[in-house]
């Protein structure tokens, strides 16, 4: 430790704002192996690829039977992209005039369509979570409740009031329960409530000291009176003695009435009012309202939007779409597994989480335009119950369209089988979906990524997604690792398998893939994981992380599909 | 769910030819959020040539005559040092104005650049910076300069290497003035240059300038009454001032506190027996460091120095035992 106040001092000679535009090339000579890898074979290539290369070895002289249509239901994209150009799909009753030629309700939805967008050509950057937009719908019903774990509370002229329960108690179980975890700005104004409960049982221990030690001056000794570990205690007076004896820390002094006069000034009240009112200014809007203009809780209101689909997040767009059609050996990129499919955009995502009723009404327009494939945003822990009936309805109607939906895991070490992701195959309540698949990504020497989330039965496979070298926007070409890229892998395979035998129905391709992979059940892998909270890693065995135990493989996935067929 | 979807950007893919002719020209086509002009500026400010540019359309700008240098290409508000000869430079890729992270541009003609970069310093922070000596040979004219602009270092020895390897012909262009007075002016803090003549006010109000005490050797704490690391030094400094204290020593402490008040309770809490002055100006938090903290080019507290009879630095960054040795050598040198 040398520097104790470190300053960074401006540098006097650079006075606008400075960033690394040009990057530097070290891309060198590079193989395959190291840039497109998951076209790669671990027999030829020494890289547990896809082994796309080996499938097209078997399909020579084999004839694309039809161009399938893959939907990415994520991100924006270039749909100039020169690597990409021929893989746009184009919707074939519109055009770019200003008017709504296929009369689907959505004005030149050419390439597909952005759900995050304005009719003024204005889009979304950001949304909130899924947490804080349930916390702000239902605060006013539930948040100013109290519970000690037998009985209601709610703060009233700031005192702590007894009140009956909640009407619908199964509602506000959710709101505590569910909600609360996963929303910043519910876990501030929990604690800003608690200051107001700490201030009324600060009052009852005065009292309680002041008739046990009459005209005595009351010391951090006589507060351990408070405390009577042999009594009924309920967790609100519990957690109120622990915040007080906190204050004698605090105020670094042993006499209680230094502590309750800095308890009862109410300057906690204020800070933690602060607090959550900083939270509402970062997490609170995120100008749907003023840019798309719809409300997000009606399925029914479902025009809106507009057709931009060069946004600020368009790289992970592009970089799918290169993994799944980028053109082949065109000396541009890497090699995309199904140069032929035709990319739908149809942009739901960006940074934050995406509304449910955009990815349901996207997942409609895809099979209503045809799409085979669907690339889902990545999976997440919050699905209000009457927005996840959306989902579920989509996904049943895509599967009985024959359409595959995919996708990603979330990445936080978690078992699956404890720790409950949605969309998922129970989800509907009713038979098993099945046509959709969950996919974590694994790396070149077959590992799963460590903090992958990971399921015997919830996640189907791994699939190459890390270090992976794609079209990037603006017609440059950039090597990345994203979330969704072991799904776009996957959906590329998929669109090979539809190309070639466009008879599979979704159902039929999610099982030749479960039984085609690169099993690596048996294979001991370290994994991280998660106990009581904190992250920790354990050696799994391959086969209890995936239904399929091992590793997607597009050349065993179209020997299998061709014998399947005939 | 507190993550994002996120894509790590790892390397781009660069260049290849440059056109011989005659001055440089900017031409390309690059993918926009918005229009965005893009502009070309000497490293002083300087507007040379801009050009309004719409996503995806074609654009160029030249060609004129340059003096090879380094130059600042500006997409909008972001902008980019980069050196440039009369060539041919293309551009193409995605500038993002909302998130500059997420751009990746591609440009060809700019070899002597990339040529530059492999020297470019690989540690984080500025003041740790490094070139290596080697360098010397390799590049050629002002390239050395202009790789001092690009690296952003703030410690004297490594600009000065980069300043002996230009030939008077090169100091004369833009970044060879720019580098010779950055130079000069990190020299202010380099060992054995003059030290930074200042003049605070003492307990009584009187004015003390480090030059009242030419002839002596003067160890300066810089500290504050806030900073605790500061007080734990001073004590640390007494027995060493009472062991070695003479009539060619003098100690003086200087007080960054914004309060006087604070300061004047210090003093009386520690009664230290060396001169105690006040700079009044504070230890400025934020962005913009004070004179005596640019004057001396530090950013943390306590931070002292050993000045020479002639009022020369001697040694700097000085703690503990350190404080001692120095003083040591000092007398015996003489």
């Amino acid at each position: 430790m040398k520097k104790y106040f470190l300053l960074l001092m401006a540098s006097a000679c650079i006075s606008v704002v400075n960033a690394q535009l040009v990057k530097q090339n070290d891309q060198g000579e590079k193989k395959q192996s190291d840039l497109d890898w998951y076209n790669c074979s671990f027999d030829k290539d020494n890289v547990y690829g896809a082994e796309v290369n080996k499938a097209y070895d078997f399909l020579k002289g084999k004839k694309v039977k039809k161009r399938p249509v893959v939907a990415l239901i994520g991100s924006g994209i270039d749909v100039e992209h020169e690597d990409l150009k021929q893989a746009i799909w184009f919707n074939p009753k519109e055009k770019a005039d200003g008017k709504d030629n296929d009369k689907n309700g959505l004005v030149d939805d050419v390439n597909g369509w952005n759900f995050l967008g304005g009719k003024d050509g204005q889009v979304m950057e950001s949304t909130m979570r899924e947490g804080d937009r349930e916390f702000l719908r239902l605060k006013d019903k539930y948040a100013d409740y109290v519970f000690d774990g037998k009985d209601y509370y709610k703060v009233i002229n700031e005192k702590l009031t007894k009140v009956a329960a909640p009407e619908n108690v199964d509602e506000y179980n959710y709101f505590r329960y569910q909600v609360l975890p996963e929303s910043p700005m519910a876990s501030t104004y929990g604690g800003w409530q608690l200051t107001y409960v700490i201030r009324d049982y600060a009052g009852k221990f005065d009292k309680m000291m002041r008739e046990r030690f009459p005209n005595k001056e009351l010391t951090q000794e006589d507060f351990g009176i408070c405390y009577d570990p042999k009594a009924p205690r309920d967790s609100l007076a519990e957690v109120a003695f622990m915040m007080c004896a906190y204050g004698f820390t605090v105020y670094q002094t042993d006499k209680w009435d230094a502590v309750y006069a800095g308890i009862k000034s109410g300057a906690q009240i204020q800070q933690s009012q602060a607090d959550y009112e900083r939270k509402v200014n970062q997490f609170g809007a995120d100008g749907r309202k003023e840019i798309v203009g719809d409300n997000y809780l009606d399925i029914n209101d479902n025009k809106y939007g507009n057709n931009v689909l060069l946004t600020t997040d368009a790289a992970i767009g592009t970089m799918e779409a290169g993994i799944i059609a980028g053109k082949r050996d065109n000396g541009l990129g890497g090699n995309g597994i199904m140069d032929q499919a035709e990319i739908m955009t149809l942009r739901v995502a960006t940074n934050g989480e995406p509304y449910l009723k955009d990815i349901a009404l996207a997942i409609r327009y895809a099979v209503d335009h045809g799409a085979d494939i669907i690339l889902l945003p990545v999976q997440n822990s919050l699905y209000p119950e009457d927005q996840k009936k959306w989902i579920s309805e989509a996904l049943e109607y895509a599967e009985s369209k024959g359409v595959l939906a995919i996708t990603p895991a979330w990445e936080a070490s978690q078992d699956l089988s404890k720790d409950i992701y949605f969309p998922n195959r129970w989800m509907t309540g009713k038979k098993e979906l099945t046509n959709l698949m969950v996919v974590s990504s694994s790396n070149k020497e077959g590992n799963p990524l460590m903090e992958s989330n990971y399921g015997a039965k919830e996640v189907d496979l791994y699939a190459p997604g890390i270090d992976i070298y794609s079209a990037y926007t603006g017609d440059t070409y950039q090597t990345g690792t994203g979330i969704g890229f072991a799904a776009a892998t996957t959906a590329g395979v998929a669109a090979l398998l539809k190309a070639y035998y466009p008879e599979l129905t979704g159902t039929q391709i999610r099982n030749i893939l479960l039984e085609s992979v690169t099993s690596r059940k048996d294979v001991e892998v370290e994994k991280g994981i998660r106990v009581n909270g904190q992250s920790t890693q354990d050696l799994f065995l391959f086969g209890d992380l995936c239904l399929s135990g091992g590793i997607l493989n597009a050349h065993q996935a179209v020997v299998a599909a061709d014998k399947l067929v005939k | 769910m507190f993550k994002i979807g996120y894509i790590l950007v790892i390397s781009v893919l660069m260049s290849v030819t440059t056109l011989a002719q005659s001055g440089l020209r900017i031409s390309g086509k690059v993918r926009l959020l918005q229009p965005t002009e893009i502009a070309l500026k000497t490293i002083e400010g300087e507007a040379l040539v801009s050009a309004s540019v719409k996503s995806g359309e074609e654009f160029a700008m030249g060609p004129l005559e340059i003096e090879p240098d380094v130059y600042l290409i500006c997409f909008g508000e972001t902008s980019q040092p980069i050196y440039l000869t009369n060539t041919e430079v293309t551009i193409k890729g995605f500038y993002d104005c909302k998130h500059v992270g997420n751009s990746s541009l591609n440009f060809t003609g700019i070899e002597k650049y990339h040529e530059l970069l492999k020297w470019l310093p690989k540690e984080q922070f500025s003041q740790d910076k490094t070139i290596d000596p080697g360098v010397k040979g390799k590049l050629e004219g002002n390239m050395y300069s202009a790789l001092a602009y690009i690296a952003d270092m703030s410690a004297y020895e490594p600009n000065k290497i980069l300043l002996d390897c230009m030939s008077e012909e090169a100091l004369k262009t833009v970044s060879g003035r720019w580098l010779q007075y950055r130079s000069d002016s990190l020299y202010h803090y380099s060992i054995g240059a003059p030290a930074y003549d200042f003049t605070f006010q003492d307990a009584s109000g009187k004015k003390v300038s480090l030059s009242d005490f030419r002839g002596k050797f003067v160890l300066v704490d810089f500290w504050a009454s806030w900073c605790g690391p500061c007080r734990h030094e001073m004590k640390n400094l007494l027995p060493i001032y009472n062991e070695l204290k003479g009539d060619d020593l003098e100690f003086i402490s200087v007080s960054l506190d914004s309060k006087e008040a604070n300061w004047r309770k210090m003093l009386e809490e520690e009664k230290l027996p060396w001169v105690m002055l006040w700079d009044e100006e504070g230890f400025v938090i934020g962005n913009k460091p004070n004179k005596i903290q640019r004057a001396y080019g530090f950013y943390s507290i306590p931070f002292i120095v050993l000045i020479d009879k002639e009022g020369r630095l001697l040694a700097k960054d000085l703690r503990g035992e350190k404080v001692k040795e120095e003083i040591l050598k000092a007398r015996k040198n003489l």
